[in-house]
């Protein structure tokens, strides 16, 4: 417990000179890393704060924002990573006032760590679903129609990645070094297999299917930039990305659909089996492997996207 | 005033003002989407802080012992949602920076 409290208090000061860092940097390359290194604090901080789900989540998402940015990095700024950027003295007065004035709101709030859930969730998610996180069985079960939503929007984004930019020539330099290709071609089967450890085990530890999307992801996009995406193309060309992507949603929405056919409302996952028990285990596994289809093709069109070294 | 400068919602909200003044004060545009993410993980922040309870253990039940005091899980849901989402608004916004800089060049 102590050592849990000295942790928060290292962490916050560490990351308040990181942000502090960024805040006053010139140089873009600076920013980007010290983001991804306040990612990596952030995901220190919820361990520390008993959230290991959101904590696996921010860091396999975390590790895509920075991909996304290099890329982006490349693309824009060539050599030259100073940008002119000043510090603004009265902007940055005014901010902190209405920073101060939002704190003393704090006052209204109950003190840390002293607040007393006593909600549904707790008491009943092991009786009616079986499964012993209670945060997979709130997310794909209770509250399964957010989830199917929010993959459809993970699903528009990567669509609307390829709206902007509809001449996609999937042309990128790779990077000619044997101890890379050695280490990847190694490394990328290993990827894999944690991917799926993460998602089959999403119902009893920390996982599901949106961490697994994001690390199966991660695994071909290492394949992409150290082979060449002329290479990438073989296995998973954007046609197949595509459908993928929205069969996805489909293997959720045909989930839901099965209860509507056997006369009970959307997505009611007590009816897929005799035991109920089993028909929400059924259910949840079915649609976090929709989710895992859908959220690692999204991902693998946006840097197929953004990864274009075309001089168009 | 009893419990005014709790560290960690002090810290959250900071990070809220850091990441507005991020935004709004940078004059190039990938530093100014690295605010706003930075504002959304102060906003992530903030639930995980109000959902913690003092020696509690995660949301992840032990069969053998069914009556443990365990944290708040709800919040824990819905920011996993915005985590992703958040992610996703990068990608496309990085997208938007790159036609609008080859439109500046041309």
């Amino acid at each position: 417990m102590i050592l849990e409290s000295l942790l928060n208090y290292v962490v916050i000061l560490v990351s308040s000179i990181t942000i502090s860092a960024l805040i006053l940097s010139n140089n873009i390359m600076k920013i980007i890393l010290l983001n991804s290194v306040f990612s990596t604090l952030a995901v220190i901080m919820y361990l520390i704060l008993d959230a290991p789900d959101v904590a696996i989540t921010e860091g396999c998402v975390g590790v895509l924002s920075s991909i996304f940015s290099i890329f982006t990095l490349n693309k824009i700024y060539k050599n030259d990573f100073k940008i002119a950027d000043k510090f603004n003295p009265t902007l940055f007065m005014i901010i902190m006032t209405i920073t101060l004035l939002l704190l003393f709101t704090t006052q209204g709030l109950p003190e840390f760590g002293q607040t007393k859930p006593d909600n549904y969730y707790l008491n009943n998610s092991y009786n009616e679903i079986g499964i012993t996180s209670i945060v997979t069985s709130i997310l794909a079960s209770y509250r399964g129609y957010d989830t199917m939503l929010e993959t459809l929007v993970i699903m528009l984004g990567s669509l609307a990645v390829l709206l902007i930019k509809p001449q996609i020539k999937l042309f990128s330099i790779p990077i000619k070094d044997l101890i890379a290709e050695k280490f990847v071609s190694f490394i990328f089967a290993l990827l894999l297999l944690f991917a799926f450890y993460l998602q089959f085990h999403g119902e009893i530890s920390p996982g599901g299917g949106f961490q697994a999307g994001t690390i199966i992801a991660a695994s071909f996009i290492l394949y992409g930039i150290v082979f060449g995406n002329h290479n990438l193309i073989k296995f998973v060309s954007l046609p197949k990305l595509i459908v993928l992507s929205v069969a996805g949603i489909g293997i959720y929405l045909i989930t839901g659909l099965i209860s509507i056919l056997r006369g009970k409302s959307l997505l009611n996952y007590n009816i897929l089996s005799n035991n109920s028990l089993i028909g929400q285990s059924i259910g949840i596994n079915a649609v976090e492997i929709g989710i895992g289809i859908s959220v690692a093709a999204s991902m693998l069109i946006i840097y197929l996207s953004l990864s274009d070294e075309s001089s168009t | 005033m009893n419990h005014l400068l709790n560290i960690n919602y002090s810290f959250s909200i900071l990070l809220f003002g850091l990441g507005l003044y991020i935004v709004l004060a940078s004059q190039d545009l990938i530093k100014k989407l690295i605010g706003l993410s930075i504002f959304q993980t102060s906003v992530l922040w903030f639930y995980i802080n109000i959902a913690k309870v003092s020696n509690a253990f995660p949301p992840i039940i032990n069969k053998n012992q069914l009556s443990l005091l365990y944290t708040n899980p709800l919040p824990h849901v819905l920011m996993l949602t915005a985590i992703v989402v958040g992610v996703t608004t990068l990608a496309l916004g990085f997208s938007l920076i790159i036609e609008i800089k080859k439109e500046q060049d041309e």
